[in-house]
Formats: C-alpha cells, structure tokens, sequence
C-alpha cells in the first residue's frame, strides 16, 4: 500500500512513501512533533514529582513498580 | 580486468565500506555503555536510577536530532556559512538519500557513525553536571551541543572542505578539537550557570570530596568507554576499497592509529598515577586523556613522542580539577579537564610538533597559528552558546533542580523504581586515628 516500487529491478528510493512525498512529510513532521512533545510532558513530570517530595508525597499515583521505596 | 571482475570488486568495496563503519558504530556504543556505567558509579547511591535515565535519553534525544538536523548542518556548513549544495541538500531529512535506497550505500552509515560521535558529544557533559541539573533541561542542552554546535565545527574543522582545513590547515584526525574541546568547554558552561553540589564546598571555598558510591563501576565504565574510542576513531578515518584517509584525505593507516592510540593510552595512565599520587578515579581518567592528548595527531606522532605527550597530559589532569575547585567548579568527573583541557591541549601540542607537514589538494600546511586559531575557536563554539543558552535555562527555572529534592535524592523524586532495594554495602574508611573502621557509606551534606 505504502511501496514506491513495483520491482527491484532499477535501483533506487524504497523506503516508505517514497522520496518527497506527502507520507514522508507527514512522516517527519509527525516525528518532530513527538519529538517536542516528549520535553513538555517530561518537563510536567518533574514539576509534578519535585512538588510531590517538597509536600512529602514523594511516590507517584500508578501501580507499584519493582522495589518501590515506601510512602514515608 | 573483465567489466564482470569490475562489478564485483566495485560491490565488494561497497560491503566492506558499509561493514567497516557498522562496526565502527557497534564499537561507539560501548562508550555508551561505558558512561552509563562510569556515572551511575560516580554518583551517591540515592542518584543512580536517575543519571541513569539522564544517559539514555541523552542517548535517545541525540540520535533522534542528529537526524533531524545534524547532519544536514555538516554538510551545509564547511564553508563557515550555511550553503545549500547538493550534499546539503542530500543530507536533508526528506531527501532520497535519508532512507533505504538501494542506489546509496554510503548515506545511511556515514550518518549512523556521526551520530555516535554526536552523541559521544553530548553525553561527555552529562557527568559533569551529575546530582543537581533538571533532566529536561541538561536534554535541551546535549541535543543544542550533540546536534548543533558540535556538528558545526566538525564541518569547520573535521571536513574535507572545512574551512579551517583550506585557511588554516588546520589538523585535528581525532577529533580532539571539535568533539572534545567542545565539549569540555560547554561543560564548563553549564557548570558556571549551575552552580556546585549542595554540600560540594563550604562557606570559605574549601572543597569537600563527595565519594562516589561505586568507584569500581567508574573504573569498569572507563575501561568500557577506553574499548569504544577504538571504534571512535575507526570512524575518525575514511576507508576506500584502496585504503585509508584521514578525515582531510592525507594517507594514512590504522596501525598509525593503533600505534599512537595505545602509546597515548598508556601514557596517560602513567601520568596521571604518578601526579595523582595513585588516586584511582584521576589514574583511569588518565587513559582518556592521553588518547585525546595525542588525538590531533594520531595519524603522525612517533610513538615515543605519542607517550610523552600523553604521559604529560595525563599529568595535568588532577592539577586541572584542583584549579577548578578553586574556582568553586564542581564537575563531578572532570570532563572540563579530561576533555576541556586535553583537547585544547591536544591542539597546541599539534601545531608544536605537526608544524610544517604538508595537507592534500593545495590545502595549506600545518602551522602553530592555525592550530592556535582552531583552538580559540572551538572553544568559543563550546563555551559561549552553552553558557548563554545555559543562563536562560536558569532564568525560567529549567536549569537546576529544587534543593529538597537534591538533599532527598532524584531517584525517590521521580523515578517509580529503586536501585538497591536491599540496602547499600559497608564501606571500610580510614578514621582521623588512621584505624581502619566499618562505617556505614553515608552521604555528605
């Protein structure tokens, strides 16, 4: 569905989309946008968790992970 | 020679072209493994999970913007200006050779390697900065030097076509300059706006040593890290189905770089134990150093002189951590002076020694003042950008970690793990009566 090419036989291009294409683009921008969007939710994380240890909650709501430290 | 003989040499070149820096790369990721482990060991144990987290997405952010950018930069760049030519354009993520494509077998793995070297960039400044930097920001600022500034005086100066090259002749095979000295230098950057460890010095500027909780793994991280430098400068040479170049296409050899690697290695070690006086963290730090202290010129030293270099250079290394003690610096590694301080070094002692030997292609030769000029150069590209981009850090809160959470420990903060579940191990220290006692590893405040 997504192959540029209908053989091997002429080498060249044959990821995804093809070179210059709408999908390659969608692709991409897609991919910087995660990208950028990985800071902010990290930046959020550890606002949220620096708040958490200065009001003495230093673990976060969610299932327990191995060897989590106790709620003092 | 038959056209069927041709073809088939012409295809074998282009495997081993491909399998040479693949194994380039697979080697780069051992310093990978190695800083991890180095830092991790570096730091206390309520820290490790943490700096952990810290080197893998440094590793990941890195690796994902070198594709982004980086590479495009270096092939935009070498004329000093942004250009669009068609390598730049070819480097550009959306191109026809930024993917698989059977007709190029070239793109994808030149890329790979440099983004091992990017990321080797980035990540030399994150021990540097251990126990206190927000994580976000110290990624906001490893992806600006391992997909920017790095990049950028690599197409000046580790460029066939730099302009350093064709001005200057300027003269840096391993990538002393603009890997390391960079490096170092944005540390130091960093360090400045960051301020020290909560504890790191007391109110009258004496120093304080905080131990790392694991020196054995720091140990184990720079022999790691030592292992991976081989594929580091694996990729520091261009290989051709009719031998090797150097990155500015003079002839040369691996046993060149097998030679003189070695040579600084050891010597470096040497140094660095005897200035020491034996201390383990500066004495491995020392086989850093003086791999990067004959870096420049690798591809040209004798041997003994490789050793001397070396042995001088990790000689200085301690001296270069007190001097940054004294100016209330704490870099937890000493990366300002293994990678700072030995780049700039490695340099100078290049334009000593390489003085008057010839480049390719009309290029000037190498002179003290070219290698001089490199150097002030790379450091201003390490320094400056990093600090002011480091300050507005500060200024909007995303530089430095809050103190409660610094005293309390970043791993209980913010990672839903612990590494030592079941406790930490006994430390034997020497009391003030010089008895041995058992002491419980505490951390200093």
């Amino acid at each position: 569905m997504f192959s540029p090419i209908d053989s091997y036989d002429v080498p060249g291009v044959v990821f995804t989309f093809g070179g210059n294409s709408l999908g390659t683009w969608v692709s991409l921008i897609l991919a910087v946008l995660l990208f950028i969007g990985f800071f902010v939710r990290m930046i959020q994380h550890e606002n949220h968790a620096y708040k958490a240890i200065i009001e003495h909650t230093p673990v976060e709501k969610g299932p327990v992970a191995e060897g989590e430290p106790p709620v003092y | 020679m038959t056209p069927e003989v041709e073809d088939a040499l012409s295809a074998m070149a282009s495997v081993n072209n491909e399998f040479f820096y693949w194994m380039s790369i697979a080697l780069m990721m051992l310093i990978h493994a190695g800083f991890l482990a180095y830092e991790i060991g570096a730091s206390r144990s309520k820290n490790v999970l943490a700096t952990a987290m810290k080197n893998l997405l440094a590793f990941a952010t890195i690796v994902a913007s070198f594709f982004f950018v980086g590479w495009f930069l270096y092939n935009a760049m070498p004329s000093g200006f942004m250009e669009f030519s068609d390598a730049a354009k070819a480097a550009l993520p959306w191109s026809d050779n930024m993917g698989p494509n059977t007709a190029d077998p070239a793109s994808g793995i030149f890329w790979g390697a440099f983004a091992l070297f990017a990321a080797t960039t980035g990540s030399i400044m994150s021990g540097a900065v251990l126990e206190r930097i927000r994580t976000s920001g110290f990624l906001i600022l490893t992806v600006f030097v391992g997909s920017v500034l790095w990049i950028i005086g690599a197409a000046w100066g580790w460029h066939g076509s730099g302009w350093m090259l064709t001005q200057l002749g300027f003269h840096d095979v391993g990538a002393a300059g603009c890997v390391h000295m960079i490096a170092g230098f944005a540390a130091l950057g960093i360090l400045i706006n960051l301020g020290p460890r909560i504890g790191r010095f007391l109110p009258d500027g004496t120093p304080v040593t905080i131990r790392p909780h694991n020196l054995p793994l720091t140990l184990l991280g720079l022999f790691l890290i030592f292992t991976g430098f081989f594929g580091f400068l694996m990729g520091c040479v261009i290989y051709s189905g009719s031998g090797y170049a150097t990155i500015y296409g003079s002839p040369t050899t691996l046993s060149a770089f097998a030679f003189n690697t070695l040579m600084g290695l050891v010597g470096g070690i040497i140094g660095a134990y005897v200035m020491s006086r034996g201390e383990p963290f500066w004495t491995i730090s020392g086989g850093l150093a003086g791999v990067i202290a004959c870096a420049a010129g690798l591809d040209l030293y004798h041997p003994a002189l490789a050793f001397v270099i070396a042995l001088v250079g990790g000689g200085l290394i301690p001296f270069i951590g007190k001097l940054l003690d004294k100016m209330k610096i704490d870099d937890v590694v000493g990366a300002v002076a293994v990678h700072g301080g030995m780049g700039l070094y490695s340099l100078v002692v290049a334009g000593i020694f390489l003085a008057g030997y010839p480049n390719t292609d009309g290029n000037p030769p190498v002179s003290f003042w070219g290698q001089m000029i490199g150097a002030v150069v790379f450091a201003a590209l390490g320094f400056i950008p990093t600090y002011l981009l480091s300050l507005l850090l500060k200024k909007v809160g995303l530089l430095r970690i809050p103190p409660e959470v610094e005293l309390q420990g970043l791993d209980l903060t913010e990672i839903p793990a612990t590494p030592y579940p079941e406790g930490i191990p006994v430390t034997t220290m020497r009391s003030t009566s010089g008895t041995a006692v058992l002491v419980a590893g505490e951390e200093v405040k």
